[in-house]
């Protein structure tokens, strides 16, 4: 019975398909994030990702027999333009889910936005902790990418394990720096019973001397920062400016990866010992087939041809992965209806991704698809490629 | 009489000649110069109230140019861009940050954080303003351009605030009418700078007097669309104008008061030298012997008056000698003429009366012997004929003398010295004397002569007959005339003709040797008063001269000295001589 019921909606939607093989609609994955401002690369990564995966999908017919694509809007890192990106993406009933940037203050703020509308939200990129753990229900925030809790987790123990023993935190004045404080807080009191020293700075600063000053007068050992690329390469360039013994190394979390930050700090960024959170990276990946086939539709569809040219390779792989599981949950779901998609994304299992097997990405109680196993730290080498640290410390500036 | 000038008097003098017409000059000068510069500050006032209003619209201009910078400045603060993506920031530090800007020295100002589509974010007193014209202002903010516009009558700057390159928000700052007037209008000025639409008229309330009306001056805001300040200017022209009129007032009676005190001090300056010289003028007047005037101190004009009054004094007093010479020199020669007329009338008279003496007697004794030549006997006829002889040979010896007086007024007499005898000389002439008369004794003692003498003979025989004839009729038949021939210890030759006759008085001695005159003791005596005349003038052209002793009633004594012509001569052929 069940078998006639399918090939009846089989045969139903060929007719339906074949009748009017162009007029059903694409289906639409909205993009929202910083395509143009301080995390543009960020962006921009996400979109590839994005692009690679809908054009593997549509290479295979699609998903539930219609084409993917891609919608994207910029919100250039300002949650007033993300809010209305995500209210112009509801309009659409043809936006089945919209990833998200680079900025976890964007994501917050579009939070009442995205649940009040119902609109699965994918984050391949924003980090903090409050975006999964936004205390709506159902929730329609997932995320495959760090989560603060656990990368601030990781980056203490990264501190610890290269053998400093008094970090201090650098944190922006935003939600995602408050998500970290409190991780690596904890992180610290749980694996060294101290606490740490904290220096706050703000968007669009152009000094952080201040802080950094403070920090060496309070002995600090190594830096952990949380930035995007603007007022992290501002930190990179005081650093240098430094003699070299009162240099202080740097491990960040991976918002400064968001921009183009080689580019901005020059070649500053060489004199100063700084590794970044990686969770991905096309030198290491655990699935190097998919990974080459990845970088074969890089270099086919954005001529990025080779892993050192990749930018941002994390936001490439997030997107990517995130693209392929929406597409299951899709089909799971049999159709674009949001509130199914939101539930099939629960249910979709044996996935493997670009950035790793999962046997179920999400599930109701976790939307966070990676955790800390998944973490890694690289660093810049000398053409502004990030590479994966092996050892436990980035090489010697 | 000169006066003497003094200090009060000279004072009213000046005061009365001077201070009225002054004082109608320097009227003149300051309606005048009122009238002018009324005018010129009229302008003035036009050109620097037209500067003003520009300056104060250009004032306000820079300060609405500051303020909106001032508000770039905020809006490029981090605080506020962090406010754009920190959610709950408004809530957290947002808002006590915006309420604890002070802009424009204003504090408690409207001002909003809006979000890239005008909406707020966070701020404070929200109902001032509509979402509309939120919206409105942020259409042109979102180009990246400031807003600067009304609302309400208050001044609303809206500035973009930028996250990165890219314009992310709006801050928008309001001012109340009262805080733009205070912000726009210069402190201490005397207008006010108003900021209106392009298309509107500032209606400017004119004082109560109306006596000026407020200058404007338009600037239009070309960063603001449509908006204009219009900056007006209360001018205080009036005002100033009285002040000026005022000051001039003041100039003119302090110009006054200078001119007063010129000439106060002038006329004491000139007081004292010109008394001075009126004193000096005094003295002079009264024919005092006075000093210079001091022509070296005072003022110029007095000492060049000195200077030309010593002058002018130096010239008189040469000029009155010189007249005092010439009518010394007139006097005499008037004296002398009147002197020679009377001497020369008493000589025609005297000349006349010798003359008729012998021409009676040549006509008695002709008359004689044509009436009785024929009774007469030879002797008595001889005796007539010697009588007519004597009276011609005096007639001859009259007219000799006359003739001779006239050559030697004209200077033809010629002087033409020889050596001779003058023994010779004098005999030949006593000889002459003895003959004509027979009855007279002259004696003659000659013998100390020298055998030789340069002379003149025949002017020396006229010399020697004049004083022989002199002493023989001057004195009794029956004296002694006696004539001494001799040399004097210096070369002179000496001959002195004595006589024992009337003899002269000594108070005529001076005199006796002049043309004419003759002696008071010679009256009822024949005689011309040329002879002696005649032996000084002839004795003078042998550069010698002639002496007189007389004694009245006792006799004369006349002695010529005659210089050795023939050593003067001599010597300097003796010198020549020597020098060989």
């Amino acid at each position: 019975m069940l078998n006639i019921f399918r090939y009846l909606m089989l045969i139903v939607a060929f007719v339906a398909t074949s009748g009017q093989p162009s007029a059903a609609p694409p289906i639409v994955i909205g993009l929202d994030a910083d395509m143009s401002s301080v995390a543009a690369e960020g962006g921009e990564a996400i979109r590839r990702g994005a692009m690679i995966a809908i054009h593997q999908l549509n290479e295979r017919g699609g998903v539930l027999g219609r084409k993917l694509e891609l919608v994207v809007r910029d919100h250039r890192g300002n949650p007033a333009r993300g809010i209305d990106n995500i209210e112009g993406f509801a309009a659409d009933p043809n936006v089945v889910a919209v990833l998200g940037g680079v900025h976890t203050p964007v994501a917050l703020r579009q939070l009442p936005s995205i649940h009040r509308h119902g609109i699965p939200y994918l984050s391949p990129w924003a980090a903090g902790t409050p975006i999964i753990d936004n205390g709506f229900k159902p929730n329609f925030a997932f995320r495959l990418s760090v989560r603060d809790q656990h990368a601030g987790a990781f980056l203490i123990e990264q501190a610890l394990k290269q053998g400093y023993s008094r970090p201090g935190l650098m944190l922006e004045q935003t939600p995602w720096g408050k998500s970290n404080y409190r991780a690596m807080s904890d992180a610290l009191r749980a694996q060294s019973g101290k606490t740490p020293v904290v220096e706050w700075f703000y968007w669009g600063t152009h000094d952080l001397s201040p802080q950094i000053e403070t920090l060496r007068r309070k002995k600090v050992d190594v830096i952990l920062l949380v930035a995007n690329a603007p007022e992290g390469a501002h930190m990179v360039k005081y650093l240098a400016g430094l003699p070299e013994d009162r240099r202080i190394p740097v491990i960040s979390h991976w918002g400064i990866t968001g921009g183009d930050f080689p580019a901005i700090t020059g070649s500053d960024l060489e004199k100063v010992q700084l590794s970044v959170l990686q969770t991905f990276s096309f030198f290491n990946a655990p699935d190097q087939r998919r990974a080459d086939a990845v970088l074969g539709d890089l270099c086919h569809l954005f001529d990025v041809c080779t892993a050192a040219d990749v930018t941002a390779s994390v936001g490439v792989a997030h997107a990517y992965d995130l693209v392929h599981i929406l597409g299951r949950a899709i089909e799971q779901a049999g159709g674009t209806d949001r509130a199914l998609v939101r539930d099939a994304l629960e249910n979709v299992r044996n996935y493997s991704g670009l950035t790793r097997h999962f046997d179920q990405p999400f599930t109701p109680e976790r939307h966070d698809a990676l955790d800390a196993s998944s973490f890694q730290l690289g660093y810049y080498d000398a053409q502004g490629t990030i590479r994966p640290l092996d050892g436990s410390a980035p090489p010697e500036s | 009489m000169i006066k003497s000038v003094t200090t009060s008097g000279l004072l009213s003098q000046v005061n009365l000649r001077v201070l009225p017409a002054a004082t109608l000059i320097l009227i003149v000068i300051w309606v005048t110069v009122s009238q002018v510069s009324d005018h010129v500050f009229q302008d003035e006032v036009t050109k620097k109230l037209a500067q003003q209003a520009e300056s104060q619209a250009n004032f306000a201009r820079e300060r609405l140019e500051v303020l909106a910078t001032n508000i770039r400045g905020i809006a490029g603060n981090d605080l506020i861009i962090n406010g754009l993506v920190d959610t709950g920031a408004e809530t957290r530090y947002l808002t006590p940050f915006l309420r604890s800007i002070a802009i424009g020295g204003f504090s408690d100002i409207p001002i909003i954080l809006a979000d890239y589509r005008g909406r707020p974010i966070a701020g404070k007193h929200f109902y001032l303003w509509s979402q509309s014209d939120l919206n409105s202002w942020n259409d042109q903010v979102s180009q990246g351009k400031s807003v600067i516009t009304l609302h309400d009558a208050g001044l609303v700057i809206g500035v973009p605030v930028h996250i990165n390159k890219f314009v992310e928000g709006m801050l928008v700052v309001r001012f109340s009418p009262e805080e733009l007037r205070t912000l726009l209008s210069p402190i201490g000025a005397n207008g006010q700078v108003d900021l209106i639409s392009a298309n509107d008229t500032l209606d400017v309330q004119l004082p109560a007097d109306g006596k000026e009306v407020p200058f404007q001056f338009e600037l239009p805001l070309p960063e603001s669309g449509n908006l204009k300040l219009v900056s007006t200017i209360y001018p205080e022209a009036d005002s100033k104008a009285s002040y000026l009129q005022w000051f001039m007032f003041v100039a003119f009676v302090l110009d006054l008061i200078a001119l007063i005190c010129g000439i106060f001090a002038a006329v004491f300056l000139v007081t004292r030298p010109l008394n001075c010289f009126i004193t000096h003028l005094q003295r002079y007047q009264q024919n005092e012997d006075m000093a210079a005037f001091n022509d070296q101190t005072g003022p110029s004009e007095i000492r060049q008056l000195a200077f030309a009054f010593n002058r002018f004094v130096s010239l008189e007093k040469d000029i009155l000698r010189e007249r005092s010479e010439h009518a010394d020199k007139l006097k005499s020669a008037l004296d002398r003429e009147k002197e020679l007329n009377g001497l020369q009338r008493q000589f025609v008279s005297m000349v006349c009366h010798e003359f008729r003496t012998p021409l009676a007697v040549i006509d008695g004794n002709a008359s004689r012997l044509l009436r009785r030549h024929q009774t007469l006997a030879p002797e008595a006829l001889e005796k007539l004929f010697d009588k007519i002889r004597l009276s011609v040979r005096r007639l001859t010896d009259l007219m000799e003398s006359v003739l001779s007086a006239a050559r030697l007024e004209s200077g033809q007499i010629k002087f033409d010295p020889v050596a001779c005898n003058p023994a010779e000389i004098i005999e030949e002439v006593v000889a002459n004397h003895r003959e004509i008369n027979a009855e007279r004794k002259i004696d003659a003692e000659l013998d100390q002569l020298p055998a030789e003498f340069s002379m003149d003979t025949k002017l020396m025989r006229q010399v020697i007959s004049n004083l022989v004839s002199n002493a023989i009729k001057y004195s009794p038949t029956e004296s002694m005339v006696r004539i001494v021939g001799s040399r004097t210890d210096d070369g002179h030759l000496a001959i002195s003709v004595s006589d024992e006759g009337i003899g002269i008085p000594k108070a005529e001695l001076d005199q006796l040797f002049e043309r004419f005159f003759r002696a008071s003791t010679s009256t009822g005596i024949p005689g011309t008063g040329i002879g002696l005349h005649m032996v000084k003038a002839l004795v003078g052209l042998h550069d010698g001269y002639v002496d007189v002793t007389s004694e009245e009633g006792t006799g004369s004594t006349f002695s010529v000295y005659l210089p050795d012509r023939s050593a003067k001569l001599l010597a300097p052929t003796l010198q020549y001589e020597a020098v060989a």
